[in-house]
């Protein structure tokens, strides 16, 4: 069975191609890296007891099945494209620190911290939020 | 009149089999189950007499460390990484050798709830359909519990009391809808406790309200209720001050505020109350006022039964206070079933399901499966009963 | 604003029954607001095709990474049940 590929587009860099390299470990793993327990909960001391299931061994060959080596693949090319997307992130973020010198953008800029980081009210809205979700 | 048999048992067998699938919190519940097939289902009114067998109930709760809630993302995580191992699980308890021939229809829970763990549920539950070639229902969450609870206690037409985490609604039946008769205007009751056992960092397995009624349970002051906001708005209630209000008391005492004086004795400086007595309070509070709207809702429909469901329902002094109410009222009485069903479980969405699709009622289409974090309990079409 | 950073998953199943079943369990699920984000599914032989196309890379990582989710889930599935 063939492997998955991804391949990516952006108006600012040549195209990005994403395939399984049979030797790398990352792609015979169910347990990806990035799709494990949220930062939040592990740094409240969450010991993960959720990963997900382990491969199906075929009982004839001793090896995964077809299906659970695409899932594996799958999770390899998920961890690729994400790290490569949050990188991508980053230079985003960079670039825009470096074009911030108009004073209109300095002004807005400093409305929306005072907004986030002064008085009260505000790690309360997180709090609230966080809440929320955590019914 | 209601014919319960429409739609036939399928590859002439002569009892219907329901899968059901469940997550819109953080508990994970497959189930199956069977029903007869009656003749005296093809016309009369008894959704709450099926002569269900239960084949397997398997449930696995995501439980976060003590002093944190549930994330959506992470119990969406929970529910993928371990729905399709509880559901062989289920199959295999169930002993249903193929489920292409001997399974009806697949139920899931299409609302309310939390939108990424519904959503990780409905996914599997569609392939299931797909693969196996068998008819899909997409069910709702507080229909299921309180299916559930009728064909378990046998209770035809009580007021309904729903009580959980996400929900707190006062129901009667009335012409094919659940009608809401009364409902919490913020929070859930299930949520206000919840929050509190966080405030108060106990742990939160098997479930932060099952510990807080512990500690309740060995209060050694209940004579001495603590004076908290009692806040009933006619049919409805609200909760979220008392929360605030008992999350500062039991903050005070943690941080030895001396200044105040309900928590603090004035001269000796000592604590002169302690968690149990916070907890007791709370839910003391909380009840009588579950207790006022149930007992305004029996009276305006002429009711003397009381049907408490939800996972707060398992908590014993709340079926004692209300157990008291009914029997002062007309001699009536509370229903409650244990925490198998009480809590969120995959049978109740299975029995729920399988009432709908015996009356002709599943997907057609799978937009229709789309998942709803918001889904009234009166919008479901109640057809099999009259 | 145009949906300018795209990305096509290609996920070969072992026959075209089940890359079609695939492209249906996804297909009705909205992922994120549609002025941010969209995607499209196709099958083409044992191939089930994910287009996906984003305003940008953070959107467009939190949309695919999502939907490869429900995809592993349903070839766990499929492979199990």
């Amino acid at each position: 069975m063939k492997s998955p590929s991804a391949l990516y587009n952006s108006p600012d860099i040549t195209e990005k191609s994403f395939s399984v390299k049979e030797s790398e470990s990352r792609y015979r793993t169910t347990n990806g890296k990035t799709t494990g327990p949220s930062t939040y909960v592990l740094n409240a001391g969450q010991v993960d007891i959720d990963k997900p299931s382990d491969p199906k061994i075929d009982h004839v060959t001793q090896q995964p099945t077809a299906l659970s080596k695409l899932r594996m693949e799958l999770t390899g090319i998920q961890d690729d494209i994400n790290e490569f997307l949050t990188e991508r992130m980053e230079v985003a973020k960079n670039k825009k620190l470096k074009t911030q010198n108009s004073l209109e953008e300095k002004r807005i800029e400093n409305e929306i911290n005072e907004l986030l980081d002064g008085g009260d009210g505000d790690n309360d809205d997180e709090e609230e939020k966080k809440e929320a979700h955590a019914k | 009149m209601v014919n319960l048999n429409t739609v036939e048992p399928r590859n002439g067998r002569d009892y219907y089999i329901a899968l059901g699938l469940e997550g819109s919190a953080n508990k994970l519940g497959v189930g199956v189950i069977k029903h007869p097939r009656l003749a005296s289902m093809s016309g009369g009114d008894n959704s709450h007499n099926c002569e269900v067998e239960i084949l397997s109930n398997i449930r696995d709760t995501y439980v976060t460390p003590p002093g944190e809630g549930f994330l959506p993302r992470d119990t969406a995580r929970h529910h993928r990484n371990w729905v399709i191992r509880i559901i062989k699980q289920a199959l295999e308890k169930a002993q249903i050798m193929d489920p292409r021939l001997d399974i009806d229809v697949i139920c899931f829970t299409r609302g309310p709830g939390m939108g990424a763990p519904l959503h990780s549920v409905a996914i599997a539950a569609r392939t299931c359909s797909l693969m196996w070639e068998v008819p899909l229902v997409g069910v709702n969450h507080c229909v299921g519990h309180i299916e559930m609870g009728r064909e378990i206690t046998k209770a035809k037409n009580p007021v309904v009391l729903y009580v959980s985490g996400g929900n707190t609604q006062v129901i009667a039946y009335s012409e094919n809808r659940y009608r809401i008769f009364g409902e919490t205007l913020d929070v859930a009751i299930g949520n206000c406790l919840d929050r509190f056992a966080r405030t108060l960092k106990i742990p939160n397995a098997p479930s932060p309200g099952y510990n807080i009624e512990q500690l309740a349970k060995n209060c050694k002051n209940k004579d001495k209720l603590i004076e908290l906001p009692y806040t009933v708005k006619g049919m409805d209630l609200s909760m979220s001050g008392i929360l605030a209000y008992i999350d500062s008391l039991a903050k005070d005492l943690f941080r030895g505020n001396k200044k105040n004086k309900l928590i603090f004795d004035r001269e000796t400086g000592e604590p002169k109350i302690t968690v149990e007595d916070l907890c007791y309070s709370l839910q003391e509070n909380l009840f009588a006022m579950l207790v006022e709207i149930t007992e305004r809702a029996m009276a305006h429909v002429n009711a003397s039964q009381v049907l408490i469901v939800g996972g707060v329902g398992s908590n014993t002094r709340l079926q004692e206070m209300m157990g008291q109410m009914c029997k002062d009222r007309a001699n009536g009485r509370v229903h409650a079933t244990d925490e198998r069903f009480c809590i969120d479980n995959g049978v109740m969405i299975a029995q729920a399901g399988l009432l709908q699709y015996r009356m002709g009622d599943y997907v057609k289409d799978l937009s229709e499966t789309v998942v709803t974090q918001k889904f009234r309990t009166d919008e479901v079409y109640v057809s099999w009963r009259e | 604003m145009s949906l300018s950073h795209t990305l096509t998953l290609n996920v070969p199943f072992e026959n075209s029954n089940q890359a079609n079943i695939a492209m249906k369990v996804l297909q009705p699920d909205p992922i994120l607001k549609p002025q941010d984000f969209e995607v499209t599914y196709t099958t083409e032989g044992n191939d089930l095709v994910a287009s996906f196309a984003s305003i940008d890379d953070r959107v467009l990582r939190v949309g695919v990474s999502n939907v490869i989710d429900s995809i592993k889930t349903i070839i766990e599935t499929m492979d199990e049940l």
